[in-house]
């Protein structure tokens, strides 16, 4: 048996570039439907165990998986927004906690998610350094985001424009990092977090000026009497939210107008839950209520199908490449029929050189499957990621 | 004799040392019981709340050293604090004018005066203006200090004291008792006011300051405002301010925010004008409470009616 190994062995070291491409041939053929429904099952264990941990989404009417992936995932929010007041409104019925999502702006290619500190309880998000947001214009960022923007607590960050087109129309908003979250693996190392109000700062809804009342430079105001005056463009609002200007920010007509992407719900109980769900579904106006849970399940029903169709590609072509390596296989016993001879005539037995081929094709097959293994794994470790990066 | 003694020393001792270790589990076992911690942001706030809930709460009132708690500004490490709170005591009606800067949780603040929008005033005075891509928009506040109308002080009272008992239910029996006392005391205080008898007719009635809404409202004291400080100085301008005001065959009374100066005051007894002291309870009074004041307060517009 050592004998009969060294001898194929060596021929396979011998031969290596022939041996590799069908190591790695084989390999392929086994990875792909393998790997697939490996990076299929962890994608969808992954998307489901967010998605089962948020239990109820409010937003406006439209595309149900765009809202759960915008409240999941922090999406850009392709859905138009509902006005704070519905946040109000769940507050009073009392039934669970709303917690208010603005996704709408971004800190270059991060998401930046409006919010309360009822959401860092929610996803249960410890701090790493630092504290959580406590006045407007400070922010707590993911661990990744911190990396990427290369800042840490004390420094800033700055809003970009929502748009290409919208220079004018978002405000450019230097916010102070005040916190830094631990690694959670989950969206939430992504983001810029900071309070819903602050994300009203940026759209313009809220800003800060110099108090018109006590200005004395005429060329700021265009009229002024003891009631009303009117500022001139040379007015401009404040760029950053310092403790000397912070209280000169003020929010223009009810804030119950103004938007919310997406909101949580964590309803108190299991009736709660229900009560609010049919009080959605019986609503006639531009709201609706989802369970995300059952939003994704669809998504990942429709990942499984294509994985399904995908896999059966895969074993049709595998079973095509391993005839034909079968085929090539024998073919190449035909072409070293000279050797097998010569091996006879120095007295090897017909057992023998049977026991060399077939030792041969095991150790390719062998190395082939634990490549595919290999590369499983590293699908499994750096695929979900990239999943998660096309997705969003 | 000595040797019995010294045994009869070491038993007694040892009974002692025994009584100690029976005692010690039970001494454990009283510990401490953990206080809900409750913020407030204003004086009459922080009286209730005390009156409420007593010795069960760890009240905190982070401006209590302000005279005017209303222009607190909280810092960024008080905030923090206050997010570790059980529940925040508000007052509403515009008086926390910081609360839109800040990150709270939504869940641990109790308006005190929610459900009772539509009886609040507005501030008398607005402001509009324009600027950039917003268009003309006014500034229109309402009164905040609620409580010198003391049916609104009761309601007010009331919404803490359900506060109390939904974050501390094990006290409810303890808080609705205390609550039933001071609604009590603050009622009969409320039926004074309203026994008030100002005929406007005779008397004219001038406010240093434009903070009186309620107390007007509530107790038929009305009367114009000006924007005077105890501090001021009197000279010709307010004289002629209140040459202007005051009406000729009315008594007239200044009512301040606290004592005037003495030129300011013996200014005024010159043009006829009486000043007295109605203190709206901004802050935190010294050596007195908040029904003290109100009581105070209440002999003080007695005069007036007598």
């Amino acid at each position: 048996m050592n004998n009969s190994f060294y001898i194929a062995w060596r021929y396979l070291q011998f031969h290596w570039g022939k041996t590799l491409l069908l190591i790695l041939s084989i390999a392929l053929v086994v990875f792909i439907p393998l790997g697939l429904n490996y990076l299929v099952n962890k994608g969808s264990e992954d998307l489901m165990d967010r998605a089962e941990k948020t239990p109820l989404i409010v937003g406006a009417k439209g595309s149900e998986t765009e809202l759960s992936l915008s409240a999941l995932y922090f999406n850009k929010p392709k859905n138009d927004a509902v006005e704070f007041r519905e946040v109000e409104s769940i507050k009073e019925q009392d039934l669970g906690i709303p917690i208010p999502l603005n996704i709408e702006y971004q800190v270059k290619e991060q998401p930046i998610v409006g919010t309360t500190s009822a959401y860092f309880e929610f996803r249960n998000l410890e701090l790493k350094e630092g504290r959580k947001m406590a006045i407007l214009g400070e922010c707590v960022l993911g661990v990744n985001t911190a990396k990427k923007l290369n800042a840490e607590v004390g420094g800033s960050v700055i809003s970009s424009p929502s748009g290409a087109f919208d220079v004018a129309g978002s405000f450019p908003l230097k916010m102070t990092v005040v916190g830094i979250l631990e690694e959670t693996g989950t969206p939430d190392d992504e983001a810029v977090f900071t309070d819903i109000k602050t994300t009203w700062v940026i759209s313009g809804k809220a800003h800060g000026h110099q108090d018109l009342q006590q200005v004395v430079n005429d060329t700021l105001l265009l009229n002024k009497n003891e009631n009303r005056a009117v500022a001139s463009p040379a007015v401009l609002s404040y760029t950053e939210i310092t403790p000397e200007n912070i209280n000169s920010f003020h929010f223009h007509d009810d804030p119950g107008d103004y938007p919310v992407n997406a909101i949580i719900v964590v309803p108190n109980d299991r009736k709660s839950a229900l009560m609010l769900r049919g009080r959605y579904e019986n609503n006639q106006n531009s709201v609706q209520m989802l369970v995300p849970e059952e939003v994704i399940s669809e998504l990942v029903d429709t990942m499984i199908s294509i994985r399904d169709l995908l896999i059966l590609a895969g074993v049709i072509i595998g079973i095509a490449c391993l005839a034909i390596l079968a085929f090539v296989f024998a073919l190449s016993i035909k072409l070293r029929k000279a050797e097998i001879t010569t091996m006879k005539h120095i007295g090897a037995s017909r057992n023998f050189v049977s026991s060399v081929l077939g030792i041969e094709i095991g150790i390719v097959l062998i190395l082939a499957i634990i490549l595919s293994g290999i590369l499983t794994l590293t699908m499994g470790n750096y695929g979900i990621p990239l999943i998660e990066k096309l997705i969003s | 004799m000595k040797k019995t003694s010294l045994i009869l020393a070491f038993l007694i001792c040892l009974v002692s040392c025994k009584d100690k270790e029976k005692e010690s589990p039970q001494e454990e076992s009283k510990q401490p019981e953990e206080q809900p911690v409750v913020y407030v942001s204003n004086y009459p706030l922080y009286y209730f709340a005390d009156k409420i809930g007593g010795e069960a709460i760890d009240l905190k009132f982070p401006a209590s050293e302000e005279t005017d708690p209303s222009g607190w500004v909280p810092g960024a490490e008080q905030i923090v604090e206050m997010q570790e709170a059980d529940l925040i005591l508000l007052n509403g009606a515009t008086f926390e004018k910081w609360l839109t800067n800040v990150s709270l949780n939504d869940e641990d603040m109790v308006n005190s005066t929610a459900g009772l929008e539509d009886k609040m005033l507005p501030l008398g005075e607005k402001f509009t203006h324009s600027h950039g891509e917003g268009g003309e928009h006014t500034h229109e506040g309402t009164a905040s200090i609620t409580w010198l109308d003391l049916e609104l002080a009761i309601a007010q009272a009331e919404k803490v004291n359900e506060a109390l008992k939904n974050t501390a239910p094990e006290k409810s029996e303890e808080f609705q008792a205390n609550f039933e006392q001071l609604k009590n005391n603050l009622t009969e205080l409320h039926q004074n006011y309203q026994d008030l008898e100002i005929d406007p007719e005779k008397v004219q009635l001038i406010y240093s300051h434009p903070v009186y809404q309620y107390l007007q409202d509530a107790y038929r004291l009305k009367g114009e405002s000006l924007h005077w400080e105890p501090s001021d100085e009197w000279n010709h301008d307010k004289k002629h301010e209140i040459e202007h005001l005051a009406k000729k065959g009315q008594k007239t009374y200044l009512i301040w925010e606290d004592e005037p100066s003495k030129a300011m005051k013996d200014g005024l007894e010159e043009m006829g004008v009486t000043s007295i002291v109605v203190n709206p309870l901004f802050g935190q009074p010294e050596n007195l409470d908040f029904q003290e004041v109100v009581f105070k307060n209440l002999q003080s517009l007695q005069k007036i009616s007598e």
